[in-house]
Order: structure tokens, then sequence, then C-alpha cells
């Protein structure tokens, strides 16, 4: 396998333009990405595109606004897991020398889809969604066990919306600039209990894009040597009988193959960007990808850990919370956001010590399985 | 009216002692699961016999969305029970007028109509609270 490098990252500002198409913001940010990496576009040999829903050649007319055609180019869908399905395949034919660049978009215009204002469901012929579950209610019955298995309170639930909005304040890209207190988020409209509002992401506009290539090509046009060391994805497991909603098992095995592949370990992480869809999701993660022992996540976040100036900060660019969550594009995004922080380049929101971090993205619900049903994750070192 | 359809065949049975929900056990490995499935997921085998799932449990978590989620009006409330044959079961809720729920509630199975589309009236299952929780 060769090494990975990240050449260019890019994105657009995340919100609400409703008068914006996925191509136009994913133009944004393919253009951005390719001014970063100061290369030609026409030469990228290949190109995937991401996105939860829209038309189905996306990328295609990114790319024709950059004056690139006849390259090998690919649409990802993968509910919530798309961008980062869509990195960890470029990260593949360029580990394996199938190219030796190539960009991924990822982009959403979600206040125009299908989607807009409904919360996110399984399949029409989903036995649990027929039911009712959606994604909030089924973190909802997570934050539950959170609550009675490790002494959460409802204040605890709130914290990482509380820092992830704090952060958010600082990353000029965010969709809220706005610091929310613990009460604030506790107060406002209850959505699937003990899950507020303000727990959840909300629903956005935009775009994020990625050039990676290999390292002989990388060398021509930057000193900064950010690798993706490994990149691992993974699809749900079978649901098992008296099976601990807490314990976070496909998560578990996505990172464990990340870190086996990468030759490091979690205590080797200082940066973390991850799918905080809903605020007691965050805590649900800690354990998954290995930053706290089993069982401990709550006293590991009450101890500041996890902040921006902690010992291992998570989603300092403000998350899906403050940030926003256009669904195609957050999986590219985190890559990004963990590039720029090794780089040195995060301005305001830079977390200190950034040499390896850790990229997470999750997504889908089905009957019958564990979720999340798509799940990645990508580690990277500078 | 009066036309009536299950949410989905082969989920609800009914003998003697009333309805219940229709498990699968693995007569390889004895794993069970509901509803039940064409094929082991734990071993693969595809001998799979039919398991009647005791009409009582344990709520194992519960939530309450305060917004309409597919068919059904906002409040609804959806809850994992645990059943003895080792089979969790995700549910709709009725809400108890006395009593909030809370985890390891004694929960009983309902058969009743989960919502009405056109002149049909869709049939499945929820759990309510056991008398005397």
């Amino acid at each position: 396998m060769r090494k990975v490098m990240v050449l260019g990252i890019g994105q657009s500002s995340f919100g609400k333009f409703p008068d914006k198409t996925a191509t136009e913001l994913g133009t944004v940010a393919a253009k951005a990405a390719v001014h970063d990496a100061g290369i030609d576009p026409r030469m990228l040999q290949v190109a995937y595109g991401a996105r939860a829903v829209d038309g189905s050649t996306t990328v295609q007319d990114i790319l024709k606004n950059l004056g690139v055609t006849e390259i090998e180019m690919n649409n990802i869908e993968n509910a919530c897991g798309s961008g980062i399905s869509a990195a960890n395949l470029l990260w593949r034919d360029i580990a394996t020398g199938s190219y030796d660049i190539g960009i991924v978009v990822g982009t959403e215009a979600m206040t125009t889809s299908s989607l807009a204002g409904k919360l996110l469901a399984p399949n029409k012929d989903d036995l649990d969604g027929q039911l009712g579950i959606t994604m909030p209610s089924y973190f909802a019955l997570i934050a539950r066990r959170l609550m009675a298995d490790y002494g959460a309170t409802a204040e605890d639930l709130t914290y990482p919306s509380v820092k992830n909005h704090r952060n958010g304040c600082l990353n000029q890209y965010s969709m809220y600039k706005k610091e929310l207190s613990a009460q604030e988020i506790l107060e406002s409209k209850m959505i699937a209990d003990p899950i507020t509002l303000l727990q959840c992401c909300p629903s956005t506009d935009g775009a994020a894009a990625l050039i990676l290539c290999s390292e002989a090509v990388a060398r021509k046009y930057t000193s900064q040597m950010i690798q993706i060391r490994s990149s691992a994805m993974i699809s749900g497991s079978f649901d098992e009988p008296g099976r601990d909603l807490v314990g976070f098992k496909m998560l578990g095995v996505a990172a464990n193959k990340a870190y086996e592949m990468a030759g490091l370990g979690p205590e080797d992480v200082n940066v973390v960007e991850l799918h905080d869809a809903f605020s007691p999701e965050e805590i649900w993660a800690y354990e998954g990808l290995g930053l706290c022992r089993k069982g401990e996540a709550i006293s590991f976040m009450r101890s500041g850990a996890v902040d921006i100036n902690g010992r291992i900060p998570v989603n300092p660019s403000g998350g899906l919370l403050a940030l926003g969550h256009p669904l195609g594009a957050s999986g590219v995004r985190v890559v990004c956001e963990i590039a720029l922080q090794l780089r040195g380049d995060a301005g305001a929101h830079q977390v200190a010590k950034a040499n390896v971090g850790v990229a997470e993205m999750i997504g889908g619900y089905l009957e019958g399985l564990c979720p999340p049903i798509a799940g990645g994750v990508q580690i990277l070192t500078r | 009216m009066g036309n009536k359809r299950m949410i989905r065949d082969g989920i609800i049975g009914t003998d003697a002692g009333g309805p219940y929900l229709i498990g699968g056990k693995c007569k390889r490995c004895g794993a069970a699961s509901f509803p039940k499935r064409e094929f082991c997921a734990h071993c693969l085998s595809t001998e799979i016999e039919e398991l009647p799932l005791s009409s009582t449990g344990i709520l194992y978590s519960f939530t309450t969305t305060y917004r309409a989620v597919a068919k059904f009006k906002a409040p609804h409330s959806l809850g994992y029970i645990d059943l003895p044959e080792g089979v969790r079961v995700l549910s709709p809720l009725i809400p108890s007028q006395d009593k909030d729920f809370q985890i390891g509630d004694k929960m009983k199975l309902v058969i009743t109509e989960l919502w009405e589309e056109e002149d049909i009236s869709v049939v499945g299952y929820k759990f309510e609270l056991e008398e005397g929780e």
C-alpha cells in the first residue's frame, strides 16, 4: 500500500441557502480545494461525489464547472456516511496505485431536499420505521440508558452541545455562532425525550471537498505532508439478543481496524472530529473510538478532556451541532477539518499539539441490524 | 369500513392463550429473533422454527417523540421490551394516565389498531404497563 496524502481541502459556508443547489455548493468547495492544493484541476484522475439525496450525476455536474471531464467519476449514497464512504474509496484508489490524484466532493442542499423539516427515518418498508423510530428517537433510547447505566444527568447530556456551540463561535464556516447554556438547551422544545431541540444538529446546506494524492505528487506541491494513515469503512452488524445499547459495537470494529492499520492506538490521538448529530451521541462515541475506558464516558467528559484545550479535543470545529450537517458533506468535512488541524492552520479553533487526528462519520438505520449502518473512521498524521 | 390488514404478515399469532408475537428460533444454535428470519443471523442455518414469544416483558428503554412520526400523531411513545426468550422488541408504548414509564417496568402486549389509512385499519402491536406496575 502506498502512502496517501491530503493535498487540498475546501468547503463552502454552512447554513440555510435555499437558492443554492447541491451542485453550486459543491462547486464552491471543489474550487476551494483545487486552489488550496495549488494544482491544475485537469490533473485530477478520479472523482467521487457524496450526497444522501440528490440527482444521479452530481459530481459530473460539479467537475464540469471546473473544466474537468472524461475521467472516472462516481456518485456515492450511504446515508450520513456518504462522505466518508467516498473518502475511503479515493483513499483506496491512491493507496493501491490505481490513481495518483483525485477529489471527493460531499454536498447536500438539505433545505430544498425531500428530507427538509423531517426527523430522519428508515426506509419506507422498514418495520421499525413504520412503528415510529427516527434517528433522534433511536439516540434518545440510548441516552436513557446512558442515564440509567452510567449515571449521566440531563445536564451531562447537553455538554457536547454546550461545548460544540462554544467551539462553533470560533469557526468562520459555522451555521451557528452563538454560545448556549445547559439551561437554554434543556428548556428548548422536547423532540424525543430526553433529547431537546438544541441537542439536535440543524438541517444545513453546504459542501466540502478533499484532494488526495500519492506521496510523489504531494512532494511536488507542498511541504506539509499530511497523511491519511488508515481508513476503515464498515456496515452495521446483526442485532444481538440482550445487547448493551450503550456498547458501540460497530464503531468499535471500525475504529479498531483503523488503529491497527495505522499502527497507532487511541492513546496517540490528539484531536477528533465525529458525527455529533445528537448531543448524547457524542458521549456514546467516546468509548467506541477508545478515547476512554468502557463505562467511563461521563467522568471522562466531566474532566474537560474533550474541550478545545483539553487532552483530546472532540469537534473543535463546532461539529454537526454548531457547524451544521449537510448529510453528504459531513463525512468529507471531518477529514478536511482534521487535515486543517494537523497543518496548524485552524486559526481561532486550532488545538494545541495536533499530530494524530481521527475523523469519524456514521449513519443509517435498518430493522434487524445494530446501527449505525454505514460508518467510517480515518486516522491522519503529520 | 371494517377492512383490516396487519402491519406485516406473519408476525402476530393467536392460540388458546390469546395473541402473541411470532419469533424465530434456530434449530441448530438456538439463537432467537423477532421477527422470525429466513435464516439464523448467528450461524446462517435455514432451519428456523416458530417461537411464540411471551406477552410480558421488561422495559429496557423508552422515549416519547413530540413530533408526528410515520403514521402516528404526536406525542408517540416507543420502547424496547426485553422478552424472556432473549429477544428485544421495539414497540410503540401506550402511556398510562397514572404513572410515567421507568426502565425495568413490567410491560404486556396489546394487539391493536396502529393507524387508519383510507378505509383500512392497520393492526399491529403495542406494549402497556402491566397492572400493578
